[in-house]
């Protein structure tokens, strides 16, 4: 499928409020996921280096682990997370990642998969549609709300 | 200044046309800019006066037909302007917003014209002709008119108006009027002066010479006035900053962020220019540039690009609350 049709059809079955908030996205997220998410700053420590973000997903519940940076791109770090859980990317943990040093001990381990956010390695399709969904969730939660032309303002031709 | 006023009003008249066809736009003021373009080209502005003038009978009727526009063109803002500032429909009921009121004034105008001594054409048509008491009248009953209409329109632009652009559209609109008020004024001085023959000849030539930059200054500041609203919608519609902006940052860093070639990067700079949703763009430049800084830490960016980059970025991270408020956090361990 192509890709921005997957992303349009995947950010449709959310069912998100007209002007979503990052709580409302992570809300929908969790209801496709059917587990609680939960949210840590990550470091270059448990990272890796040049892995800006990881999901975790574990029997009980989802992780999420960010590198923190500036206020938009670390949001953008958490959608491209939500992006591989809603993606179904659950359970393939290194499917189409570009194996790279950093990620040796990263793998399927006692029913825990792993998926990370890597910025200099060359994206593959897997990193690539949950990329372009982050880029159309991020367009969802950053859309200016409609505001509606006063009277004065339509006569003037505003 | 007049050439001033008609090409601005005339490239008013297009852009709002485009509005109203393209976009749906009201057609508010087009008749009042229309009318008005009409009354500025019979100056002479493209073509001389003495032959339009001649193809109305060349005795002066051009004269007639311009004070007419201009009246016109004067009452369709007046009514425009009401529309947008009234709260619903009722001032239409009073008598001076009836088109029963704007056919009595145009008659009031037309009359004493008609009653004149015509003359052949003339450039100065009513100083040389002020002494018949029908163009007196006429010219002063036009200048009356249209004193009224301009104090009218002044004072409704200045009443208080929530959205900006309207608001600064009809404070330069009202600045418009309140010179063509003046002006008409001080013309209603200088002909009873000529009429009745009273005051130095120097006092009248100060108040002859004044006549046109106070009405074609004013003329000129209600069509920027009314040039306003289509600036506006167009740079909205066009999103023009942030095109600006996603040109120059693919410009200046195209290459650098995406490994473009320089076919490629020339083809990116042009996408940039007609981008559907220029801040889409601009958005993966502020998620890519920190992804240089946490990846490849060690290259720069330019000066200008940096600060453009951290507007855009400001504007992003405004839009995204802080994620200790909305996510939950795991607790550390």
């Amino acid at each position: 499928m192509e890709q921005a049709t997957l992303t349009t059809d995947v950010i449709a079955t959310l069912n998100l409020p007209a002007y979503p908030d990052l709580s409302d996205l992570v809300n929908a997220v969790e209801g496709k996921y059917g587990k609680r998410l939960v949210f840590e700053e990550g470091t270059v420590d448990n990272l890796g280096e040049g892995v800006t973000g990881q999901w975790i997903d574990t029997p009980s519940q989802g992780i999420v682990r960010y590198l923190r940076g500036a206020r938009a791109w670390t949001a953008h770090v958490v959608l491209h997370e939500l992006s591989h859980i809603l993606l179904g990317h659950k359970g393939k943990p290194l499917d189409g990642l570009i194996a790279g040093s950093f990620f040796s001990g990263i793998g399927k381990r006692n029913g825990v998969s792993w998926m990370c956010r890597a910025v200099d390695v060359p994206l593959d399709e897997a990193e690539a549609a949950a990329e372009n969904l982050a880029f159309g969730l991020a367009r969802v939660l950053h859309a200016t709300p409609v505001k509606e032309a006063t009277k004065a303002e339509r006569v003037f031709g505003l | 200044m007049i050439a001033a006023a008609f090409w601005i009003l005339a490239a008013v008249l297009v852009s709002r046309l485009y509005f109203v066809v393209r976009w749906g736009a009201s057609s508010a003021f087009l008749g009042a800019i229309g009318i008005g373009v009409l009354g500025l080209f019979s100056t002479g502005v493209v073509v001389p006066e003495a032959i339009l003038d001649a193809a109305l009978g060349g005795v002066n009727f051009l004269h007639l037909v311009r004070n007419l526009c201009v009246t016109a063109a004067v009452w369709l803002i007046r009514e425009g302007i009401f529309a947008a500032y009234s709260r619903d429909e009722s001032y239409r009921s009073r008598f001076s917003h009836r088109p029963l009121a704007a056919v009595l004034g145009a008659t009031a105008i037309t009359v004493p014209f008609l009653c004149q001594q015509f003359v052949p054409t003339s450039l100065s048509f009513v100083p040389e002709n002020i002494h018949q008491l029908p163009v007196f009248v006429y010219a002063g009953i036009y200048m009356g008119i249209l004193a009224l209409l301009a104090v009218s329109v002044l004072r409704i632009c200045l009443r208080p108006q929530e959205s900006l652009p309207v608001r600064v559209s009809s404070r330069v609109v009202a600045a418009g009027m309140a010179l063509v008020a003046v002006a008409s004024a001080e013309e209603i001085a200088y002909m009873s002066a000529m009429h009745i023959d009273v005051g130095s000849s120097s006092f009248r030539q100060v108040l002859y010479v004044l006549f046109s930059p106070l009405f074609y200054g004013g003329v000129l500041l209600t069509s920027l006035g009314l040039g306003i609203p289509p600036i506006v919608k167009a740079w909205r519609r066009l999103q023009l900053w942030d095109r600006a902006a996603l040109v120059f940052l693919t410009a200046t860093l195209g290459k650098a962020y995406w490994g473009l070639s320089h076919s490629a990067w020339i083809a990116g700079v042009m996408r940039s220019v007609w981008a559907k949703h220029p801040s889409a763009g601009l958005y993966e430049y502020v998620i890519r540039s920190s992804d240089h800084k946490i990846a490849l830490s060690g290259r720069s960016t330019p000066q200008l690009s940096g600060r453009v980059l951290d507007a855009v970025q400001a504007r992003f991270d405004g839009g995204v609350g802080s994620l200790e408020s909305v996510l939950p956090v795991k607790a550390p361990q």
